[in-house]
């Protein structure tokens, strides 16, 4: 087992238990710590009852059951809420603002990373640099699909994050969507439910990997306009996932990785996210940190799918 | 949207729970349920760009819906004004319907709510996602 990498897991992926009051805070960080987890990320607009102004009291609640199930804040996730009024966007001024208050919100609690959205704009990131440095805090963009590095605004954060004074301030975590490349099980069903014929998807799957146009994948056969709809979805999402090779342009920077994924089937075996080809790449290029795992399914299946993460990744990471 | 993910949560929208008679000091002067934010996050009410009901097919006057949350009571009309009011997904909001009548206790009504909002997050420069929820439930007065 590769002592570098360890093995986290968002509560957001208890989305379903969560939201349905199924389940409350102390249950999910039981059941983490009971599957095997070390460390967790809380998406706190969804989580911290108090949202956006977040009581001391509670911080000191969220502490002790973190303690109490011997689990590490790995992340603290945040937003970028730029359509927060009804009439404009939020003004620079007032995404530092924000930014602010959840890298001291997440010191309070006791982590040392703050995740935050593209949608900060590069010059507020780097503007952050100072706060950052005098609270010994990371500040992370998520990476996430359809982005990759080579998406303007990206290269502009890569070349922030790559100047010598960043270093261990300013980082990226990249989201595992952006290598998925088929649409995942969940899609499928919805999209077999609402009238896609399975064999035409299952030829439309295929072709969108043999990267046809969505045109020329329309015109592969006789299709509904939902269909055509469902192909040009599908091309636009799916067809231009990021590069193995482009890992070498994030882990550098990267001090956590989000495991996202819709389905592991019964060997833990991902079939649109290639988990088999990346783990490797990501301990070859020595990250060490957290990788956890972001089940998005939003249904009750999460508790066998994110058992079946930790198995996948103790299998991946084994020496 | 036609491909939102969020939408299967629109069917937890209106909350399986009693409708109740509600009362100002001892004066029956309306009826009450409850209604879920229907996706993975709480918002700030300040993203409800239009929100209505219908009981029984009718359309509820705007004027007459009181949105409670956070201990407080809101109009509709202020809603788009509360930025800094955040809806967690955990706390139900109540909607009273001031109704002189009230509705007959054991009585099985349809109860509609539409909600049209913004998620803040996604998009750019005013372009942001917007989702429409509908939920309809039948629900018994308590």
């Amino acid at each position: 087992m590769s002592k570098d990498i360890k093995i986290g897991v968002s509560i957001y992926s208890f989305t379903y238990f969560y939201d349905l009051k199924l389940m409350d805070l102390e249950d999910l960080l039981r059941t983490a710590h009971e599957m095997g987890y070390e460390g967790v990320e809380i998406v706190v607009a969804q989580m911290a009852p108090e949202y956006p102004n977040i009581s001391d009291e509670w911080i000191a609640h969220f502490k002790e059951l973190l303690d109490k199930y011997e689990l590490h804040l790995v992340s603290w996730s945040a937003y970028i809420d730029m359509g927060l009024h009804p009439d404009r966007d939020l003004t620079d001024e007032e995404i530092c603002e924000h930014t602010r208050r959840d890298l001291i919100l997440a010191k309070k609690a006791g982590a040392d990373l703050v995740r935050t959205q593209h949608a900060i704009k590069p010059k507020n990131f780097r503007a952050m640099l100072p706060f950052c440095k005098q609270l010994d805090m990371k500040l992370c963009i998520e990476m996430h699909a359809p982005h990759h590095p080579d998406v303007p605004v990206w290269k502009e954060y890569l070349e922030i994050m790559a100047e010598p004074e960043s270093e261990g301030y300013l980082g990226v975590v990249p989201d595992f969507s952006i290598f998925q490349y088929a649409p995942h099980k969940q899609m499928i069903e919805n999209y077999l439910r609402d009238g896609f014929r399975e064999d035409k998807l299952n030829a439309v799957i295929e072709l969108n990997k043999e990267r046809l146009s969505a045109e020329e994948i329309i015109a592969t056969d006789d299709f509904t306009d939902y269909e055509k709809n469902v192909i040009v979805d599908i091309v636009g999402h799916f067809q231009s996932p990021a590069k193995l090779e482009d890992l070498k342009k994030l882990i550098p920077y990267s001090p956590y990785i989000h495991g996202k994924f819709h389905f592991l089937d019964e060997n833990c075996h991902n079939p649109c996210i290639p988990y088999e080809e990346i783990i490797p790449m990501v301990k070859e290029l020595g990250f060490k940190g957290y990788i956890a795992s972001e089940y998005e399914g939003w249904d009750e299946a999460a508790m066998e799918q994110l058992k079946r993460y930790v198995t996948l990744l103790n299998r991946l990471l084994e020496d | 949207m036609f491909f939102s993910a969020f939408a299967q949560w629109d069917i937890h929208m209106v909350v399986d729970a009693p409708i109740q008679n509600t009362q100002v000091e001892g004066i029956s002067y309306g009826y009450e349920f409850k209604l879920h934010y229907p996706t993975y996050r709480g918002t700030y009410l300040s993203c409800i760009e239009e929100l209505y009901f219908e009981v029984d097919g009718e359309r509820v006057p705007d004027g007459m819906v009181e949105f409670h949350l956070n201990g407080k009571q809101f109009l509709l009309s202020e809603l788009p004004g509360l930025f800094a009011e955040y809806w967690h997904i955990t706390d139900d909001a109540v909607i009273r319907v001031v109704d002189y009548k009230g509705l007959e206790k054991g009585s099985v009504h349809s109860v509609k709510a539409h909600m049209q909002h913004r998620i803040p997050y996604t998009g750019y420069e005013g372009d942001y996602g917007v989702e429409i929820s509908e939920c309809t439930k039948e629900l018994m007065v308590e």
